[in-house]
């Protein structure tokens, strides 16, 4: 029996979407990262989901708005912190 | 040079080197829990106040960031959120107590195609993610946008790792369905 068959044979979709999120979220080792992209590869159903949940993530990653502090804001904090240390 | 001075000396280069450069991040969690810009600022201001006041606790060189993070999560849990939590606010810690096991972390709604939200805005994903409850936002903000590791996110939170999992996995469940709801009511239509 060839790899690719053995990975067919104990393929199984809920187990694998479960961890998708783990590999998104940088979770997975080396090893486990290999291994789950070998298993996604084999069927069209995890590949799609993988790639839905991987869109999702860039998006929240990209589009999300970063709001930062005014340059005042941090100014007067830096001062305050100046004073209480006393220098 | 006394041995306060070079302690103060010390202190404010700590705060330069490995406290500031984070302001912008905390600022961001900040306004993400509270969405008022004035509310953010008081929070972190309250922060650095407060990571001056238990200094010799933090260990030079360490995870900074998520030292600052889980002062400032507490500052919100403890005084902010009490002094400001509106009448018909739900309190849902009894509900994640309930629903944080491995079995509520199933696998969820895959079905979302990416053209239902690829054509969306910025702001419009902003909006679904400040909807959420504060708990369920927190850890979407720690680990989506700020790149929290699971671990960190556990210490920050006060959670086991196992429940940031499904924290987590819920969270952006309920962050899809908002999005979904919003592509629906402006006429993207899902591909089934």
């Amino acid at each position: 029996m060839n790899d690719k068959q053995l990975l067919i044979d104990r393929h199984n979709c809920e187990q694998l979407m479960r961890k998708v999120m783990l590999l998104l979220d940088g979770q997975m080792s080396e090893e486990e990262e290999k291994d789950f992209l070998a298993n996604v590869s084999i069927c069209n159903h995890c590949l799609e989901s993988y790639q839905i949940e991987k869109n999702f993530k860039d998006y929240i990653c990209n589009k999300v708005e970063r709001k930062k502090l005014s340059e005042e804001a941090l100014l007067n904090m830096r001062n305050q912190i100046k004073n209480n240390l006393g220098v | 040079m006394t041995t306060e001075e070079i302690t103060k000396k010390d202190n404010e280069l700590l705060f330069e080197r490995e406290f500031f450069p984070h302001a912008d991040a905390l600022y961001n969690f900040a306004y993400h829990l509270t969405y008022n810009e004035d509310d953010a600022n008081d929070l972190v201001q309250d922060t650095f106040l407060k990571s001056f006041r238990f200094i010799n606790s933090y260990q030079k060189g360490t995870n900074a960031k998520a030292w600052l993070f889980k002062i400032l999560k507490n500052g919100f849990i403890n005084e902010y959120r009490k002094k400001s939590r509106a009448p018909h606010e739900v309190d849902y810690e009894d509900y994640i107590a309930f629903q944080d096991s491995d079995e509520a972390a199933g696998i969820g709604s895959l079905d979302m195609r990416s053209n239902v939200f690829q054509n969306m805005m910025g702001d419009e994903i902003t909006n679904a993610i400040n909807s959420l409850p504060a708990d369920f936002r927190t850890v979407i903000i720690l680990c989506d946008i700020e790149d929290f590791t699971y671990e960190e996110i556990a210490k920050i939170v006060d959670i086991p790792v196992g429940t940031v999992r499904s924290r987590l996995h819920r969270s952006r469940n309920m962050l899809k369905d908002k999005l979904r709801d919003y592509a629906k009511s402006k006429g993207i239509k899902e591909i089934r």
